[in-house]
């Protein structure tokens, strides 16, 4: 479970706990804090009853939230080997997919997303491209490299990979010759 | 991470028992682990980091075992170097690890499931100037 989560428990069993021990003073005949005329006061607590109503609304839909949250499976790859199993997170791939389309030349920036099928990954890549470059060129490039670093380095085919150029870099001009 | 409570192992010898609490066995996991090349560094959760600020070094970061009477299993959760071949380190991992717990503990290791969580990019360092001789 996630640290956010268990605060919020945290705080919201510290609430109950706290409304528990009102009650209980209540019924010892304590209310030091005075709580219930607070409580039957019909005028100038308005403002406070309705920041009250709020927090505890929140309060219960963070609540609920938390009880109803399911963990995700963290998305990996996974190898068996005679030892156990290997498992490569989605997102170490897809750093070392990034880190190798941005070394290909006329490529500026880049998005990297994968996504595994049966028998290999699927890479769905975006690029902005320097200007002045043959891009049909550019994007057999990509998608040959990255096929093979990918295999070379997680050891497992690339099937397909999608190769988009969102746009084209504007070369700064220079200003002198 | 190797859990603080003692699951542990003993022995019925002549002199006593030996135990070795779980603890050992995630460290000996981590230190193996670590020595591979091409292995940056373990990958831990927000437990181990709270504990490796209170603590000096958490040397089983990143390392859950499961020690029964005579085997053991392991999982570790690694960050690798840019440029290793992942299936040839996590190979060598399984191996080393293996290799040391049972070498050290004479625990049968069943399992070690490597978690590849990261890649470290190191920064490229630039070629250093040619340095300059006064004679020719």
């Amino acid at each position: 479970m996630k640290v956010s989560y268990r605060l919020i428990i945290l705080f919201g069993s510290l609430v109950m706990l706290a409304i528990s021990v009102f009650f209980f003073g209540l019924l010892m005949g304590q209310d030091p804090l005075r709580i219930g005329e607070f409580l039957v006061a019909k005028a100038g607590t308005e403002g406070l009853k309705l920041l009250l109503f709020l927090v505890f609304f929140i309060l219960f839909l963070l609540l609920a939230m938390a009880g109803l949250h399911t963990k995700q499976p963290l998305r990996a790859i996974i190898h068996e080997t005679a030892l156990g199993e290997v498992r490569v997170a989605f997102s170490a791939v897809q750093s070392l997919a990034l880190r190798s389309v941005k070394k290909i030349r006329g490529v500026r920036e880049a998005e990297v997303d994968v996504q595994a099928d049966v028998d290999g990954l699927n890479f769905e890549v975006e690029i902005v491209c320097n200007p002045d470059l043959n891009i049909p060129q550019l994007v057999q490039e990509i998608r040959t490299k990255l096929a093979e670093y990918i295999r070379e380095t997680v050891g497992i085919p690339v099937n397909n990979s999608t190769v988009t150029v969102a746009r084209i870099a504007a070369e700064p001009r220079a200003r002198v010759e | 991470m190797a859990s603080g409570t003692i699951h542990e192992k003993e022995w019925s010898e002549k002199n006593g028992t030996v135990r070795i609490a779980d603890e050992v066995v995630g460290i000996i996991a981590g230190l193996a682990a670590t020595e591979v090349k091409g292995v940056a560094g373990m990958s831990g959760g927000v437990v181990d980091g709270i504990s490796e600020l209170l603590k000096k070094k958490n040397l089983s970061k990143g390392v859950r075992v499961e020690v029964g009477e005579t085997e053991a299993a392991v999982d570790l959760y690694v960050v690798i170097e840019y440029g290793a071949k992942i299936p040839d380190v996590a190979v060598r991992i399984q191996e080393n690890v293996k290799k040391a717990i049972e070498s050290m503990t004479g625990l049968i290791v069943v399992e070690v499931n490597v978690h590849i969580q990261g890649v470290e990019f190191r920064q490229e360092e630039p070629p250093a100037p040619p340095v300059e001789t006064r004679v020719k």
